[in-house]
């Protein structure tokens, strides 16, 4: 991840989200640091309100309207401050720097505009394209991410297309100013699984062209597995261990990550193989705790972890991090 | 296939809806395949191939247009409503979204104690100490469970309740819908150990449906792979993960992503076959995997390939399927 040479593309440092609720203010994502460079994937893992998509809305400051972020968190985008920038500011790197893919295309393409007419939106918006020279370059954009017929979409509403085909539109439009950042959150979640590898596939290949860098964020450990350079697994709010695919998928250390892997069901395994289960429930991001969130859980938990958090740091490698007070052994599987 | 006699026959099944001006959609259309007593069934394909409305074709909800379901014996679509009804408590099925089949306004025990009411068992008394035995069967606190509301379950929780109301009946057959696609994966191993101790404690037959073929092989014996509203291939699990012999199926695999499997990033670049089902207003000629299918053959296009065996206990409609040995008997 780290190079001396250029800083990176994105750096995020000590990001925390606080939002209010009925019982109070509730810290949603807690104190998050992570770089990104070009041409580079990162993939968040974890369960639903683990804080994943807060963390996607935050970096482009897309937050809620009564969200807070803590004075120290920085989000550093090409060595700009997003947190400090004028709304107008932000706006012209949204869409055109940055661009975003939601879980469920029908809420984020606007259901009473044609799927031409909202791709040229931000070709017009951003480079300043006339109408007809947007509508071109969007069909243009719809073919190349698979949408059949093209011409034709481009003159469908969105509940006109197929689950695969509205979420091909969204990727079209998220991609159409060829952004050097795209944050992804859950894009293949609602699809079928021989979509969900063609839409994999379709933004690997955009990545590699345009050397853009992605924030990929999923529940799904094995679709993380087949794009991300890097992974990063959260657990109430918190990054709890970060390593390259490989590492992680072969020794990943944090009892919680390793009980995830361990839970998912493997093809390989003949049927009725009982899962190993993670018993319990995540903690309610309403109570604290002193200690690592995740000891009420923990089978390898010891009498400190419930006392005293343990902060994320590198061990034996330096870019394999992980915040644990006793690891799951280097060669051992499980608990 | 083994001598016994099979829980479930479902006979060349047929579902069509009508889709307003005179147009019909074929949902299911010719289906066939019989479930044995204490055997699991995984259904698998994509989104709309038709494996819910199959599921629900099987529990008479409705019954078919056209085709039979032998259910113990039974033709069930002969049954009048009142021998139908006493049927019921025999087969039950629990769905996707477990908070919205849980009526919001009674307390999840009350729901539990339905069927057992439906059934005129027991009195009011006998039959909450019932419900709340089963509540603790599937791993809720019984006595905190009884008297919430839904809305205070978490997912997993109220997926176990469905399970429990499904259950109480003590039905020998389970149609599973998706019953864990909308859950978190440390919830989803929860919940299918939990179908599996059931399986094995009420001696259950099941029908499970999922798109993720990773969880079907977990839970079932068997597999039938689905497409355009016809079943394409019935297998053995682990025969049907090593060799398909579908392309549809080899299809559906190779789409599987695992961290056991090589990344996308690395090996998997080449584009697959691409496309979408055909329409079910009118189904082309041929076979309807044809348009996707990259070892298509004139044949392919004209004449429908019928759903037969090529090796003892597996099924395939393919004129060319792949991975079987040479010569079906």
């Amino acid at each position: 991840m780290k190079s001396a040479a250029h800083p990176p593309l994105l750096s995020v440092s000590r990001l925390s989200v606080h939002l209010p609720t009925e019982e109070g203010w509730v810290r949603t994502v807690d104190g998050v640091s992570f770089t990104l460079d070009h041409g580079r994937t990162l993939a968040v893992v974890g369960e639903s309100g683990c804080g994943k998509s807060m963390l996607c809305r935050a970096i482009p400051r897309l937050l809620p309207f009564r969200a807070r972020t803590d004075q120290e968190s920085r989000i550093l985008f090409e060595g700009r401050e997003l947190g400090v920038m004028k709304e107008r500011a932000l706006n012209a790197i949204r869409g055109r720097e940055i661009g975003m893919i939601f879980q469920d295309p029908m809420t984020s393409l606007n259901p009473v505009l044609k799927v031409g007419i909202q791709i040229g939106e931000s070709l017009e918006h951003h480079l300043n394209l006339g109408r007809r020279q947007a509508l071109a370059r969007a069909a243009k954009l719809l073919k190349e991410t698979g949408v059949d017929s093209p011409e034709q979409r481009m003159s469908h509403y969105p509940h006109q297309l197929s689950g695969g085909q509205r979420q091909r539109a969204a990727i079209a439009m998220a991609l159409a100013c060829a952004p050097k950042l795209l944050i992804a959150d859950e894009p293949t979640t609602a699809l079928d699984v021989t979509v969900q590898a063609e839409i994999l596939r379709l933004l690997n290949r955009r990545r590699v062209q345009g050397n853009m860098a992605m924030i990929f964020v999923s529940h799904d450990l094995s679709v993380a597995a087949g794009l991300a350079h890097e992974i990063a697994v959260m657990y109430a709010g918190k990054f709890v261990e970060m390593a390259p695919a490989p590492k992680f998928f072969e020794r990943a250390r944090h009892p919680y990550a390793r009980a995830l892997l361990d839970s998912v069901p493997r093809p390989r395994d003949p049927p009725h193989t009982i899962l190993k289960e993670i018993g319990g429930q995540p903690p309610s991001p309403m109570d604290s705790h002193p200690g690592c969130p995740f000891a009420p859980r923990c089978p390898r938990a010891r009498s400190r972890c419930p006392e005293e958090e343990p902060p994320l740091k590198s061990h034996e490698e330096e870019n394999h991090q992980y915040a644990c007070w006793n690891p799951v052994p280097r060669n051992g599987r499980g608990s | 296939m083994s001598e016994a006699t099979p829980l479930l026959e479902v006979l060349d099944v047929t579902v069509t809806y009508d889709a307003g001006r005179g147009r019909r959609v074929h949902a299911v259309s010719g289906a066939s395949f019989r479930l044995l007593p204490g055997e699991a069934l995984g259904l698998v394909g994509e989104s709309g191939c038709g494996k819910s409305s199959l599921a629900r074709a099987v529990l008479q909800l409705p019954p078919p247009d056209r085709g039979k379901v032998r259910f113990a014996g039974e033709d069930l679509g002969r049954l009048s409503g009142e021998l139908l009804r006493r049927l019921r408590p025999r087969m039950q099925m629990i769905f996707q979204d477990s908070l919205a089949s849980l009526n919001p306004r009674r307390k999840v025990g009350e729901s539990v104690c339905d069927p057992l009411a439906i059934m005129g068992e027991g009195d009011r008394k006998e039959r909450r100490s019932r419900a709340k035995e089963m509540l603790a069967t599937v791993g809720l606190d019984p006595e905190a469970t009884f008297h919430r509301r839904p809305h205070q379950l978490s997912g997993g929780q109220c997926q176990r309740a469905c399970i429990a109301r499904a259950l109480i009946s003590k039905p020998e057959l389970l149609v599973c819908d998706e019953p864990v696609s909308s859950l978190d994966v440390s919830v989803q191993a929860q919940i299918l150990n939990l179908l599996e101790r059931m399986r094995a404690l009420f001696k259950l037959s099941m029908l499970f449906i999922s798109h993720d073929l990773a969880v079907v092989k977990n839970v079932s014996d068997r597999i039938a792979v689905m497409y355009s509203g016809k079943l394409r291939e019935i297998a053995p699990s682990s025969e049907l993960y090593g060799k398909p012999a579908h392309p549809y199926t080899a299809l559906l695999l190779s789409a599987v992503t695992s961290p056991s499997l090589p990344s996308f990033f690395e090996s998997r670049d080449s584009e697959s076959a691409g496309g979408e089902p055909p329409s079910l207003f009118a189904p082309p000629a041929g076979c309807p995997f044809h348009s996707r299918c990259p070892g298509k053959r004139e044949i392919c296009l004209e004449a429908e390939p019928p759903m037969r065996v090529v090796e003892p206990g597996r099924e395939v409609a393919c004129h060319f399927p792949l991975h079987t040995k040479k010569t079906p008997e």
